[in-house]
């Protein structure tokens, strides 16, 4: 099957402290694939390495045929590798419209100082259909500042949307969400999939296991096992990083 | 009416007032004040300078005046050195204080905050020591002075007309704040605006940080170069002195005066400190005490500047008139 992502070798140390242990894993195109790990185990360290914001110690990262390692964010996306961010943040000085024009003039690769950025038509149109897509139109003239912790984490999907991307990495996009909110972006989640890779990082356990293809579960900065959701539920390793081993009962 | 509609009108009535000034102050025998009004306008674009890094890309220079000095002096020497005609030697200002954004920017950018300050200040100091020793060329502490040569001969038309030389740097000015509104509202301008409001995810949607960043050094650099080549003009003298950091450091005390990130911010800012000084100067040698109290409180009570300042006084009156009424029926719909 052909990868999406695949990852060879890649190793990230701080000083002393690795945070990513060598790991060599394929992400199958087609799928949506979810990484878990309790904290500490090296996820988001391994989305930074992938998208450039960090350099890896070691290892390569390839997408499309060519490896991201040493490129800057801004090649990276430029590829069709669009992230949103665990801890969030959009332009808060902008309205949610602005915000995601500012997406789609950046990846249209318009820069030009001599006409209003509102004159483009065609960036108009496609803000709109992203703000109908993530279901933001409602919200289109408020400031990013000020919006709920969960529209916030729906307009960083809709930034990262506005780049047309090939790969989409989410990491932890319903943290801070509703129930009502997490229902719907879920929903959202698993209809992007069809049309876009996605690896996604979640928390909520009764949300990867519903709507994740295959799961890749990682443990302390190293790659534990790579199997579909019943799989993995039912793998005592996993149940061990997460439950701690059981004891010996005397 | 709308906030934009209500800064939009403001904005034109200030430009319709100032292309009065020259027939409105005679008629009070205020002639004194048209050259102090023309002296804000070109100091108002040195703080626009300012404005653009620090007001819409986040970056605090401390140097600005250094390019302000290369227009003055490209424009002085272009006169003097070279022959040229007023507008040769504008261009030549212009060319050479942008040029020098261009090469001091490749560096600058590279940092941020603190860092960037000190290192545009650190250029200007090198470039003002440079220049105050270079005597043979820039006169030193004792500058350069000039004729100014016609603004277009065949029509008769000279700076030594006040009248005329108001409107000469009127109609600059006037471009220079009309070409800001565009480039704010353009494409370039919200890749600024994303870059100074959440750089890290400015360059997750694709943008190039450090390139836009130094394209915004290089139009500051430029808008100072029209500043310093319109002040060597209006005074017909150029000096090491203007390129210090300390008129660096009046441009960005005007620009937060006035409202950083705001389109009149730099020429109200300007202008109230500019006629503060002249009102008061005269009256008590220390008024520079009362500038410093005076901006203290800006800083503390109204951080967004005057403009800033009155034009969210606009959001919040148009929010509280616009505010829709939401029946409980539709709150209960949206939960």
């Amino acid at each position: 099957m052909d990868s999406a992502l695949s990852i060879r070798g890649l190793t990230k140390r701080f000083g002393g402290l690795i945070a990513v242990d060598d790991i060599s894993v394929e992400f199958p195109k087609g799928l949506l694939n979810a990484v878990i790990g309790p904290n500490g185990a090296g996820k988001t360290t391994l989305f930074n390495l992938v998208t450039g914001m960090l350099p890896a110690t070691s290892g390569s990262v390839i997408f499309e045929g060519a490896d991201l390692i040493g490129a800057r964010p801004h090649q990276i996306v430029a590829r069709g590798l669009s992230r949103t961010l665990q801890i969030k943040s959009v332009f808060g000085g902008m309205t949610v419209a602005d915000n995601i024009r500012i997406a789609v003039l950046a990846h249209e690769k318009i820069s030009s100082p001599f006409r209003t950025a509102a004159s483009y038509g065609a960036v108009t149109a496609r803000v709109d259909d992203l703000l109908v897509q993530t279901g933001l139109d409602r919200l289109a003239t408020t400031d990013a500042g000020i919006l709920s912790y969960g529209d916030v984490a729906l307009l960083e999907i809709a930034l990262a949307l506005a780049n047309r991307p090939r790969l989409l990495l989410l990491d932890e996009p319903i943290c801070g969400m509703s129930p009502s909110e997490t229902e719907r972006t879920v929903a959202r989640i698993s209809e992007l999939a069809r049309t876009t890779d996605v690896i996604l990082i979640e928390h909520d356990m009764e949300v990867v296991f519903a709507i994740a293809d295959l799961i890749t579960v990682m443990a302390q900065g190293r790659l534990l096992v790579q199997d579909k959701p019943k799989a993995v539920a039912a793998d005592a390793r996993v149940q061990e990083v997460y439950l701690g081993a059981p004891e010996e009962v005397e | 009416m709308t906030s934009i509609r209500i800064r939009t009108v403001s904005a034109i009535a200030i430009a319709a007032l100032l292309a009065l000034t020259p027939l409105a102050l005679p008629m009070f025998g205020a002639t004194f004040w048209i050259n102090v009004i023309a002296e804000i306008l070109i100091w108002s674009l040195l703080a626009m300078s300012v404005n653009l890094l620090f007001g819409y890309v986040g970056l605090l220079s401390f140097g600005q005046a250094l390019y302000f000095g290369f227009g003055m002096y490209g424009a002085a020497i272009g006169i003097t050195q070279f022959g040229l005609g007023l507008w040769g030697a504008m261009l030549l200002g212009v060319t050479a204080a942008t040029a020098m954004a261009a090469v001091a920017g490749a560096f600058a950018v590279r940092l941020t905050w603190h860092y960037f300050a000190i290192i545009t200040v650190v250029f200007s100091l090198i470039f003002y020591f440079t220049a105050m020793s270079a005597k043979s060329l820039t006169g030193g502490d004792d500058g350069l002075s000039f004729t100014a040569p016609p603004i277009l001969a065949a029509a008769g038309l000279t700076l030594t007309d006040k009248t005329t030389q108001f409107y000469f740097i009127f109609l600059i000015c006037l471009a220079c704040y009309l070409g800001m509104a565009l480039l704010v509202s353009s494409p370039l301008g919200m890749r600024f605006a994303a870059v100074r409001d959440n750089e890290n995810r400015a360059s997750l949607i694709g943008i190039n940080v450090y390139l836009t960043r130094w394209l915004a050094f290089v139009i500051a650099g430029f808008i100072a170069g029209i500043a310093g080549a319109l002040f060597a003009l209006f005074g017909r003298y150029a000096s090491a002195s203007y390129m210090f950091y300390h008129v660096s450091g009046e441009a960005v005390v005007w620009t937060i005066v006035g409202g950083a990130g705001t389109l009149m911010g730099p020429l109200v800012g300007t202008a109230l400190l500019i006629l503060f000084r002249e009102v008061m100067s005269g009256l008590w040698e220390n008024y520079l005490i009362a500038v410093g109290a005076g901006v203290i409180l800006v800083v503390m009570f109204a951080p967004r500047g005057v403009v800033g300042s009155l034009n969210s006084l606009t959001l919040r009156r148009k929010a509280s008139e616009e505010a829709p009424v939401v029946s409980p029926a539709e709150l209960a719909k949206v939960e």
